[in-house]
């Protein structure tokens, strides 16, 4: 269900679930939002109102993803979407988190080496994030935009990758709630669990979109290429 | 485990008993006394009885059919049943299918010891088919075991179970 509408207040929304500050700085909205309805909002920004409440609804609610409506709007936006939300990725949340990490691991006693191990993991992950988001900007999304006869092998590349970033995300987060021991920071901690959760959340979505609205819509084109 | 096995005939006890050994230690197979163990069946966890004891007591076993390997006299394709006549690879796929559908649980639970050498090769980076040779175990089980395996420790990636098993000094 759609929980957000046109005549929703922005404000309201970025109190209930301040974890969409990120989603709305993509279509170059920023915080002072002031009182005004999305639609309104949207309007002043150049914003198309649907395609932003499409984001904001399937991102706050899981269970909501209306595939027809989202495969209803144009590619260009749906991957400029994507590319920004690498960009946030890439510039600011993974290096926000492993700043954090880092201090939580030279804070926490020498003994404990999970911190170690687990900071590793997440570096790891960094990596292989950063290697799909590199992809993102310099193969497969200009690859998408353009679809020309000379474009197919890239996307039929992107149609066919897969990713374990979602699931080393959750792996994480499991270490920190429930396989964690030994002496740590509880406050760096927290820090470091609530930026991880929300970027499982951010990428969790932003899977959904590349899994079943983009690929589909990218293999669907393959096909027609080949008739 | 306990799992109570009525009515079958000592050789093919003692195979069964050689293959569950086999697939996770920690099961447990109860005397063969089919009476005594008539009388107690809410001790048990699984159930390996004849297609008669499961028809005279159906009332017990229905309500736990996914927790009931009944044996055939002739080959069945239906999950649940298992021919008495049927090749060790068919009986450790019955047999792993039954400890998944009772296991289907606590995640949280301690890992068995089957499941803990499980992930010992797999952190050590093995595929399924060289632990299943590692472990003379058939490589459907080694997937049964996987799964049980994330779903206690509620770890998804291969690098996250290596990381467990390194925490844990389960891998060196």
């Amino acid at each position: 269900m759609a929980i957000y509408k046109k005549e929703s207040r922005l404000a309201d929304a970025l109190r209930h679930v301040p974890d969409l500050i990120p989603v709305i700085n993509r279509f170059g909205i920023r915080l002072g939002v002031g009182d005004g309805s999305i639609e309104a909002i949207c309007s002043n920004h150049g914003v198309d109102a649907e395609f932003f409440l499409a984001m904001v609804n399937t991102f706050v609610n899981a269970d909501f993803f209306p595939e027809q409506q989202l495969r209803s709007f144009s590619v260009d936006d749906t991957v400029e979407y994507l590319a920004k939300t690498d960009e946030y990725y890439r510039d600011v949340q993974l290096p926000n988190i492993e700043r954090h990490f880092a201090i939580l691991r030279q804070r926490s006693s020498a003994e404990n080496e999970s911190i170690t191990l687990l900071l590793r993991f997440f570096i790891e992950m960094k990596g292989e994030l950063l290697t799909r988001i590199d992809r993102d900007a310099t193969r497969w999304f200009p690859a998408l935009r353009r679809c020309s006869d000379a474009d197919v092998s890239v996307i039929r590349e992107f149609v066919y990758e897969t990713s374990a970033v979602e699931d080393k995300l959750n792996d994480l987060c499991q270490f920190f709630i429930v396989h964690l021991r030994g002496a740590y920071d509880e406050n760096l901690c927290m820090a470091v669990v609530s930026a991880l959760f929300s970027l499982g959340r951010d990428i969790r979505q932003n899977d959904r979109i590349r899994d079943r609205i983009l690929k589909p819509i990218a293999a669907a084109r393959l096909t027609r290429n080949s008739d | 485990m306990k799992t109570a096995v009525i009515d079958m005939e000592p050789v093919r006890l003692c195979g069964l008993r050689y293959i569950m050994q086999a697939i996770d230690t920690d099961m447990e197979l109860c005397p063969e006394d089919a009476d005594a163990t008539l009388r107690q069946l809410d001790r048990y966890d699984a159930f390996i009885v004849s297609a008669e004891i499961f028809l005279s007591h159906s009332d017990f076993f229905m309500i736990r059919r996914d927790r009931t390997l009944v044996m055939t006299g002739r080959p069945v394709s239906s999950p649940g049943f298992l021919f008495s006549g049927a090749d060790s690879d068919t009986v450790e796929r019955a047999l792993a299918v039954l400890i998944s559908n009772c296991r289907t649980e606590a995640p949280g639970a301690a890992l068995s010891v089957r499941e803990t050498e499980v992930l010992r090769e797999l952190a050590a980076g093995k595929s399924n088919k060289e632990i299943a040779d590692a472990l003379a175990i058939s490589t459907n089980t080694v997937i049964t075991h996987r799964k049980n395996i994330s779903q206690k420790l509620g770890i998804r990636s291969v690098s996250g179970l290596s990381l467990y098993a390194m925490l844990n000094g389960i891998l060196q």
